[in-house]
Formats: C-alpha cells, structure tokens, sequence
C-alpha cells in the first residue's frame, strides 16, 4: 500500500504534512498546510505525534566512537597508502589487509591502558642491544630498567657503537629477521642520565634499522622514563600486546609502552605517521618476541 | 597515496567516525558489527576520497558509502524483499491508522514530557525494530539531521519516497513507544472507538510533491 491508493482527503495532505514537519516546505506551501491543520484535528495530531517521535530522536545522546576503532580505521589507512606506494616498505605491500585482520580484536582499552607483557616475555631483544651498546663498565644486568637508574658519576655516560655487521656483535644470538625482510633494530647510541639528572629522565637509546645486515640509514629513539607517567596516545593491540600510539610534533610515529617499570617510547626518526605505524609497531614487536623466544639471550 | 589527500581525508572524514558508528550501530544492532562496517567504510571511503567533491556535504558522502558497504556486507540478496516482508507483517497490527497517517492516539499534550521518561536504550531497541528502508531514512533526517535531498541521494532514491520512509518509520516508532508508554502506565491506551473526523483540505499529490522535489 502506498500513500496514494489511500483515498482519504487528508492523505492528500498526508504528503505534506511530512515536509511541513521537517521544515521543507516553500512559504506558500507551509501557509497551506498551516491552514488545514487549524481545521483538522486528526491531520494535528499526525504532526504532532511526528514531530514527537523527530524531537524524541534528537534528543537522544549520541554514541561515541570507541577510540580503537579509530586506531584501527588509522592502521588500516597506512596499508592502503602502502599499497598505493610502490616503493616504501616491500613486506607490507605483500600482506594488504594484514593490519585489520591482527587488529581485529582490538580491545577497548581506553586511555592510560598499557602493555600487558607476560612475566616470561621481558624484552630481552632489546635488553640484549642495550648491553651490547654499553663498555663492559656500563653493563647493565637488569635490562633496560637498569638503563634507566643513574650511571652515578653525575655526567651523562654515552656508548657510541657502530653499525658493524650481526656477525660482530658480541654474544649475538639473535635470529636474523631477514626471512621477513624488515630489519632490526641496532643500538648505535645510548644515553644514560646521571645522578644529577631529573627524577623523571631516563635513558635515551638510538637505533639504527638494520635490513639484511645492511645498516638503512632509518634511526629509531626509545626516549625511556619511570612508569607511571601519565601515557599520552590512542591505544592499540598488536599482536596481543597493548601499545599507545601518537606522533611528535614533527608528525613522526610514536609507540608507547611500559615494561619492568619502565615507560619506553620509540620515535621513528623522519617517519611518517601516515605511513610508518605498522612498520614501527612491527619492529617493537619484533623485538620483544625475542624475548619471549629466545631466553638464553638474556644471559649475559 | 599523497600526504595531502591523506591529511584532508583524517580532516574532513575522520571527524564523522561518531555518526558513522551511531548509525551503523542502529543497522547491525551489535556494537562488534557495527565497529567492522565502519572500518570498512571509511577504508572504501580512502581508496575513493579522489571522488569526493569539495563544497559538497561530507557526510552524505560517507553515509553513502556507509550504506552501501552495508548493503554489500550483509544483503548480498533479497533485501528489499525481505525489508517489504518486515513491513507487511507490521502493518496490520498498527491498524489502517499507521498507514493513512491519522495518529495512533489523541496525542495527550505533555507528551514531550513522556519521552524523558522512555529510556534512550528502549528507543534505540524501537528504532532497531523498524524495517531497514524506513530505519534507515529516520536515522538520517532524526539522528543526523539532513535534508531530503541529501537522504534522496544516499538511499539512491525519490524525495517522496525518502517521506513516506520517514514518515512510516517515524509512525511505527510512535506506536512501538506509545505501546511501551500504555504499559509503564504513562499515556492510556489507543481508543479505537473514537470517531475521526474528515478534514477537506487542499489537495496536493505525492506525485506532485515528488515532481517538484526533482526539479
């Protein structure tokens, strides 16, 4: 049945009613159907109950958007500017789509949420390079969470390292990730605060990406401070640990993460956050999983 | 793609991810669900941000698109059947009322007051209950506030047609949470005995409404 085959005066009117409910009427057509409703209770009562139920609608609070599906909406973008860039990072152009399948179960963390790594999964990949990128003096049994105590002679204490091949580093036993064609993660440079440095400074750890042996020229800086800082970022799950995302004002990517009591946050130098999210995210994850699969590395 | 067009996209399209998300969460009724069909939209949205012309209304756009993903995602087939169907079956129980469009009550006066008293997740649950063509086309005029023409476009439909939708959308949602405010004791019951009177007034057709509505 349709508004026409109604025989009905009123349904005549019927059909503009509506607009004269929505305000889409022209002058001379509202004056009309003004006319008629002062004279027609039932044709009243019809714009009344409509214009109930349009007030009832407006009325009610909107839904917001869970923050991940942002985060996602964001990831998910990047593969696409990555398919359209021929050029720009071969492992991701092979896997389209890979970034909202991992993410899909994204939970809805909300802010301030941080990653949740399991007691056995310490970040003993990173742990390891940063030993590596100290003198003998300097090692740091503890990891990264000893990076962060003061050195204790009131200067910053700086470990500068080169690029050299995997087969230099000492007690390297990490496995070459050139099977996923990525890169790792090489410290060139570690900054380690003094005691007279503030409370909450901490390490500041230089990386150089490091693809097939062949250093690539990208840097990343893990700038670390106690945890417990208020975390700055939108949150997201990879791989089913949980990182905060954002961006420095230079519109590089920025992860953020706490472990062992220490908040880490990786800056990909001259990425951009249009793009380099997945690629970062990938590389801290990375990294972390040598923790979890290669205990032994963390012996000194 | 260029950082341009990925700096206006998250500009001018990523601010509408909470309508989008309102929206289809009416169409799915699954918060899971709905988070999906916005992820995709808004990726379909990206991979065509080259077709979006600007000066035109971004969210009808992207309503659009939502839609359509939509459609795609979850009625591959029959869908317009079976959004008939729904509707059929409801028609007789609002009664000749519903569809001549004389009200399902005598509308008592306070009853703007009523609505605040109907919670938002029952009429939220109402307007799920309506078919999908009707749902639809109130969610945008009620919830987003566009015009017709906007509506017309994103349905791919007539301006008359988008009115009825709204108008039987609006009516069923009426009787769904008058039917809700009877039984919390708010309003009395309909009374089918009361006589209705006929009104003589002017006469316009949809038809021709519709006609204007194109030109």
């Amino acid at each position: 049945m349709s508004l026409e085959d109604i025989r009905s005066e009123c349904s005549d009117t019927a059909a503009l009613l509506q607009p004269h409910v929505d305000g889409e009427l022209a002058e001379a057509e509202q004056e009309r159907v003004a006319a008629h409703l002062e004279c027609c209770r039932p044709c009243r009562a019809a714009v009344s109950e409509q214009q109930w139920v349009r007030a009832t609608l407006r009325a009610v609070e909107r839904e917001v958007a869970p923050v991940s599906l942002r985060s996602r909406i964001l990831i998910d973008l990047d593969a696409v500017d990555r398919e359209a860039a021929p050029v720009v990072s071969a492992p991701a152009v092979k896997r389209p789509g890979m970034w909202s399948r991992m993410l899909s179960a994204v939970a809805d963390a909300g802010r301030g949420a941080l990653i949740m790594v399991p007691a056995g999964a310490v970040a003993v990949g990173l742990f390891l390079v940063v030993r590596e990128g100290l003198t003998p003096a300097q090692t740091m049994p503890g990891g990264l969470g000893s990076a962060l105590a003061s050195a204790g002679d009131g200067a910053a204490k700086q470990a500068e390292r080169g690029t050299a091949a995997p087969s230099g580093r000492p007690g390297a036993s990490l496995p070459p990730m050139t099977a996923q064609g990525l890169g790792e993660l090489q410290l060139v440079r570690a900054e380690v605060p003094g005691a007279l440095a503030p409370a909450a400074t901490g390490a500041r750890l230089r990386y150089q990406i490091v693809r097939d042996g062949l250093p690539t020229g990208q840097h990343v800086i893990d700038q670390q401070a106690p945890a417990g800082l208020t975390p700055v970022g939108t949150p997201v799950e990879f791989r089913g640990r949980r990182f905060l995302v954002d961006q420095t004002s230079g519109g590089e990517p920025a992860v953020h993460f706490e472990l062992a009591g220490v908040s880490h946050r990786f800056v990909l130098e001259g990425g951009r956050r249009d793009r380099d999210f997945s690629m970062l995210l990938e590389l801290i994850d990375q990294e972390l999983d040598h923790g979890v699969t290669h205990p032994a590395a963390s012996t000194p | 793609m260029e950082v341009t067009a990925r700096h206006d996209f998250e500009a001018t399209a990523l601010p509408q991810i909470d309508a989008l998300y309102g929206a289809a969460l009416r169409l799915t009724r699954n918060s899971a669900e709905a988070e999906d069909l916005v992820q995709d939209a808004f990726v379909r949205a990206y991979r065509f941000w080259h077709t979006f012309k600007s000066g035109t209304s971004i969210r009808a756009w992207l309503f659009t698109i939502l839609r359509n993903t939509f459609i795609n995602r979850y009625h591959r087939a029959n869908r317009t059947r079976h959004a008939n169907a729904d509707l059929e079956a409801q028609l007789p129980a609002l009664g000749v009322e519903a569809a001549v469009g004389h009200p399902t009550s005598s509308m008592p006066s306070p009853e703007v007051a009523l609505s605040a008293r109907i919670t938002r997740e029952r009429i939220m649950t109402a307007l799920e209950s309506v078919p999908e063509d009707y749902r639809m086309a109130v969610i945008l005029a009620d919830l987003e506030g566009l015009a017709y023409k906007e509506i017309a476009e994103i349905m791919d439909c007539p301006i008359g047609t988008v009115m009825s939708r709204i108008f039987r959308g609006r009516k069923l949602l009426h009787k769904l949470l008058h039917d809700h405010a009877v039984e919390l004791g708010l309003t009395e019951p309909i009374d089918k005995g009361e006589p209705r009177e006929q009104s003589a007034g002017n006469t316009v057709h949809l038809q021709d409404y519709r006609m204007r509505g194109r030109a």
